[in-house]
């Protein structure tokens, strides 16, 4: 009698633990798993870790790492991670991997709370992994205050037990599933997040001042710092750049004793000032990078990384050629993201990726000659990315200088731009002026008057492409070809600055 | 997730009281009542504290009078019958006093809680900001129950204060009730029955029908009827104002009896049988008999203290005898009085404003009027068939809805303006999806509302009909399985709690 009803009851839970499961599985928001999944299933392959808030999320490619260095690394950012709550990622992402290089982003390093602003960033850092001794102990620590509240005023302890039985947080989500629930879309960029906006940067002064050490952040940066030496994991410190105010510069400003305390690197991308071009990489004028920005930065994590570290080249590894696959995956990603922008200051901040080559046609009377985004935009398409001694110089120093634009500007004359990155080469016409050129990308003909232009390319798969600029047609069009392969991406087309794309 | 913890805690307790041999068990019961006392109302422990020893004490003082006012053969055999009745007065006249100075004591303190705020306001000072403790209400009708059925030499006065503690702070009644008797209680107390994996399922079910009443349709109401009730009057037409009061009449009775299921089921895992309070009062004929399915408790309790010691009285008789020409209201009238004084009372007890009061004197107007003219019914039946049961079913449901814009608005005039609107405001064009959505009623919530309401409607149909559902649950394993999984998914999922929900108190806490 007394089997059967332990049977009986143990049937019950089995069946109870299963559909409960089952149910998280289905009702989770999938943001986390999304970005993070990837990394779990594949932990042991990364070398390098990168940590911290939204800004190493949008700032930090891992992707063009790959391309660039042979480097094999994870974004596990956070969008409003707080020094500690970064502290606890990097501990459950430990649980899976020990990487040979930890990049920790120091932004918001002076927060006075452990966990700040809305629980659903918190829960999109932690909600992936399942439930785990560090888990709760990151939950316990992370949550232990009475007094915190989130952005919506909830107090943030009362919300603890949410963050290991995730069904109470989202069991209201039935009303709201979608194909995503079940099929999720996982990460394609390493989980990284393209961020594709042009905006403006509000006014900011470059201060050297200090601040005093204080807060939790500057606690748990040095708890970061202690595990990794405990750990044998090097860790290198950023602040990625964003036009900071003065009072988040000074807190920035004191990491570089606590780095060199512990025997770390350092790059204060925000006291640099250089590298990234604020009129034309911010996401949204004040703290986030678009994608072109994002690239500068990446390019310079990886050439110091590449000259400071010990950490292998794994291109020509063949465990990892899979990671060839993943990087075409994420360039047919980049591509969608290209020929989806309704903006043209969008898409020419886009074209400022070392995978495309373009020739870009505008016609004379176009308005865009007269927008000083656009122009600027235009020229940071083929912008050389700085490193280090370079940093210092300005951005006058250009590798492919658009040199004839603003004459074509004041002439309102046609004007032609080819980039050719494969070789790498830069070609500009304007106003009355005809060629015949092989490029690595196809055979071009290029025949114009002061009044109109036109331009045929042949694809290296055969195929013909043409761009002309009457009267009818739109202010520019660009032709997009992979830099690497030649093959034709797509056409874009503008009629006037901002305005809607016409194909 | 308060629910939840409450049932956590009624497993646990039960759980736990099963390792404990049936006779001492009592011990335990006390001990988890005190703990989930003392760690739910810290503040109201004290008060608790001095309700249980003055009532306890009080029904010693009661025995001690009436057996020292016990006459023996000889005492009996030298009185007259004059002295006898003398005596007897002079000891009923004792008992009266404790039980006097008691009563008077604890509602003293039940209104220095529940109006003292209200006072200070009227008074133009601004409120002391009272903590209502925990039960206080249930707790002060339920010991005066006791004293008043020792003072009736009804029952005996416990001896163990222990005991008597454990009667007056049972954890799961203290809630919201029900009003428990010591009759029915106290021997249960003494002798809980075992927990058994079917006693413990039977439970269950009726602890996850109460979760979904609550969570599931109650809760879900919150926002819209708090749109509405709360605004202005007059923001809102006819259409809207009517939904919000059909809602309210919903919310209310799953808020109060899902409650109530919910401590009645874990009472059950704990070896305790509590008195039903609910008998699905939407299908009540007329307003006496709806009042005979809500709240079953305090009627019953209001009844046996209140309005048969009220009508049967001197004064009463009096007037009573005095309209000896019109013997169908000398009979009536007594009865007619006792409701209104009853439901005045009831309203009082629910608040001292006006809509409170207003509401206590229409549901007794009604009572009372219907008390009177009940030798005029009696003399023309209404024809007993389906659509007239069902026309006084809807009748009543009109009757008591009107009486819920009482209960539900802020004051009397807001409820007569609301009522005003209801009967002549409709406006074309207001009751539209988007405003429901804008109300806080998202096609979601309507689904599940909807989807709920019908399955209550039918559950509360086929127990109507005298069907045990319970016992059709418990017949086959599987089906209990598959029924118990299902409650939980649905608890968990179509109800409100976690973050980012307003996961309610009961309303019937406040009283």
């Amino acid at each position: 009698m007394r089997k059967t009803v332990f049977l009986r009851v143990a049937v019950f839970l089995v069946l109870l633990v299963l559909i409960l499961a089952g149910l998280t599985r289905l009702l989770v928001r999938k943001e986390s798993m999304e970005r993070f999944h990837p990394y779990l299933e594949t932990a042991k392959e990364y070398d390098v870790l990168f940590m911290g808030n939204s800004h190493v999320v949008n700032d930090v490619f891992p992707f063009d790492l790959w391309r660039n260095y042979g480097i094999t690394a994870y974004n596990l950012g956070g969008n409003g991670n707080t020094v500690p709550v970064s502290y606890w990622s990097m501990r459950l992402a430990y649980d899976y991997t020990k990487p040979k290089l930890l990049v920790m982003d120091i932004n918001d390093i002076d927060l006075g709370d452990k966990v700040s602003g809305h629980t659903s960033n918190v829960h999109t850092t932690f909600d992936v992994y399942p439930i785990s001794r560090t888990k709760i102990e990151a939950v316990q620590d992370l949550m232990d205050l009475p007094y915190v509240e989130d952005f919506d005023g909830n107090v943030i302890r009362d919300m603890r037990w949410e963050y290991l039985f995730t069904l109470g947080k989202y069991h209201s989500r039935w009303s709201e599933l979608t194909a995503e629930d079940i099929y999720p879309e996982y990460s394609r960029t390493k989980g990284a997040h393209v961020a594709i906006n042009v905006r403006e940067s509000i006014d900011y002064e470059i201060t050297d001042s200090l601040a005093e050490e204080s807060g939790w952040g500057f606690a748990y940066l040095r708890k970061i710092l202690s595990d990794c030496q405990a750990d044998g994991i090097e860790v290198l410190l950023v602040n990625l750049p964003y036009p900071a105010d003065e009072k988040q510069q000074m807190y920035a400003n004191v990491v570089q004793s606590i780095a060199d305390e512990y025997g770390v690197h350092y790059i204060n991308f925000v006291s640099l000032d250089s590298v990234v071009d604020y009129s034309v990489d911010l996401f949204d004028g004040d703290s986030h990078l678009n994608p072109s920005g994002a690239r500068k930065v990446t390019d310079y994590i990886g050439a110091f990384i590449r000259d400071h570290y010990d950490i292998p080249d794994r291109r020509t590894d063949p465990a990892y050629a899979h990671w060839t696959d993943e990087y075409a995956d994420y360039l047919t990603m980049k591509n969608d993201y290209l020929t989806m922008q309704d903006g043209l200051h969008e898409a020419l901040m886009l074209l400022h990726d070392e995978d495309y080559s373009l020739a870009c046609l505008i016609k004379g009377d176009a308005a865009l000659y007269g927008d000083e985004m656009s122009m600027t935009l235009l020229q940071n398409i083929g912008r050389e990315h700085l490193y280090e001694a370079d940093a210092l110089n300005n951005w006058s120093e250009l590798i492919f200088p658009l040199e004839e634009i603003d004459w074509a500007a004041e002439d309102k004359v046609p004007y032609l731009y080819i980039l050719d990155r494969a070789r790498p080469s830069k070609l500009e016409c304007r106003g009355e002026s005809q060629f015949t050129y092989d490029f690595e990308f196809g055979h071009v003909d290029y025949m114009a008057t002061d009044e109109s232009a036109q331009l045929s390319v042949q694809t290296k798969n055969g195929g013909m492409i043409t761009a002309e600029t009457d009267a009818d047609d739109p202010d520019i069009r660009i032709l997009v070809f992979n830099s690497v392969t030649g093959e034709y991406v797509t056409q874009l087309a503008f009629d006037g600055f901002g305005a809607v794309k016409q194909q | 997730m308060k629910l939840f913890q409450l049932t956590a805690f009624g497993i646990g307790a039960a759980i736990v009281a099963r390792l404990f041999p049936r006779r001492i068990r009592w011990i335990l019961l006390l001990a988890v009542s005190a703990l989930f006392y003392g760690s739910r109302s810290l503040n109201g422990l004290p008060f608790i504290l001095l309700a249980t020893l003055l009532t306890w004490v009080c029904g010693l003082v009661i025995e001690r009078i009436e057996q020292n006012g016990k006459l023996t053969q000889t005492e009996k055999q030298q009185m007259t019958g004059e002295m006898r009745r003398e005596h007897k007065r002079r000891i009923r006249q004792k008992k009266n006093t404790a039980v006097g100075i008691t009563l008077g004591l604890m509602f003293l303190m039940l209104a220095l809680f529940k109006y003292a705020d209200q006072v200070f306001m009227l008074a133009g000072q601004s409120p002391i900001g009272f903590l209502l403790p925990l039960g206080i209400s249930f707790y002060t009708f339920q010991s005066a129950g006791y004293l008043l059925d020792v003072a009736g030499g009804k029952i005996k006065a416990e001896r163990s204060l222990p005991r008597f503690a454990l009667f007056v702070c049972y954890f799961p009644q203290l809630i919201q009730g029900p009003i428990g008797r010591y009759g029915h209680l106290a021997p249960q107390l003494e002798s809980p029955e075992d927990l058994t994996l079917d006693r413990f399922v039977r439970g269950f079910f009726l602890v996850l029908w109460g979760l979904i009443k609550k969570m599931v349709i109650a809760d879900r109401t919150l926002p819209f009827l708090s749109a509405v009730f709360d605004a202005q009057p007059g923001t809102y037409g006819g259409q809207l104002s009517l939904l919000a009061l059909l809602l309210y009449a919903v919310q209310q009775y799953c808020d109060f009896s899902g409650g109530i299921d919910l401590v009645i089921g874990i009472s059950e895992w704990l070896g305790i049988s509590l008195m039903p309070n609910f008998k699905r009062p939407y299908f009540a004929v007329n307003l006496a008999d709806f009042w005979r399915r809500w709240h079953i408790t305090l009627g019953s309790w209001m009844r046996d203290y209140v309005f048969y010691p009220f009508a049967l009285s001197r004064p009463v008789a009096r007037l009573s005898k005095g309209l000896g020409k019109y013997p169908s209201l000398a009979r009536t009238l007594p009865a007619a009085l006792g409701n209104l004084l009853v439901f005045f009372l009831v309203g009082l007890w629910h608040g001292a404003t006006s809509n409170y009061i207003l509401w206590g004197l229409y549901n007794g107007l009604i009572l009372a009027v219907s008390a009177l003219l009940e030798p005029f019914y009696k003399r023309h039946p209404l024809p007993a068939n389906p659509a007239m049961h069902g026309f006084r079913i809807l009748r009543t449901f009109i009757v008591v809805n009107i009486g819920w814009l009482f209960d539900r608005c802020a004051s009397g005039g807001a409820a007569f303006s609301m009522l005003g609107t209801i009967l002549t405001g409709w406006r074309p064009g207001e009751f539209t999806l988007d405003r429901l959505n804008e109300l806080g009623l998202p096609w979601a919530d309507r689904l599940v509302l909807i989807c709920a309401c019908l399955l209550l409607f039918l559950i509360s149909l086929l127990q109507e009909k005298g069907i045990d559902i319970r016992k059709y649950l418990m017949r086959r394993y599987p089906v209990r399985v598959i029924m118990l999984l299902l409650g939980i998914c649905t608890v968990l999922i179509f109800g409100i709690w976690g973050s980012g929900f307003n996961e309610a108190s009961f309303i019937y806490l406040k009283f």
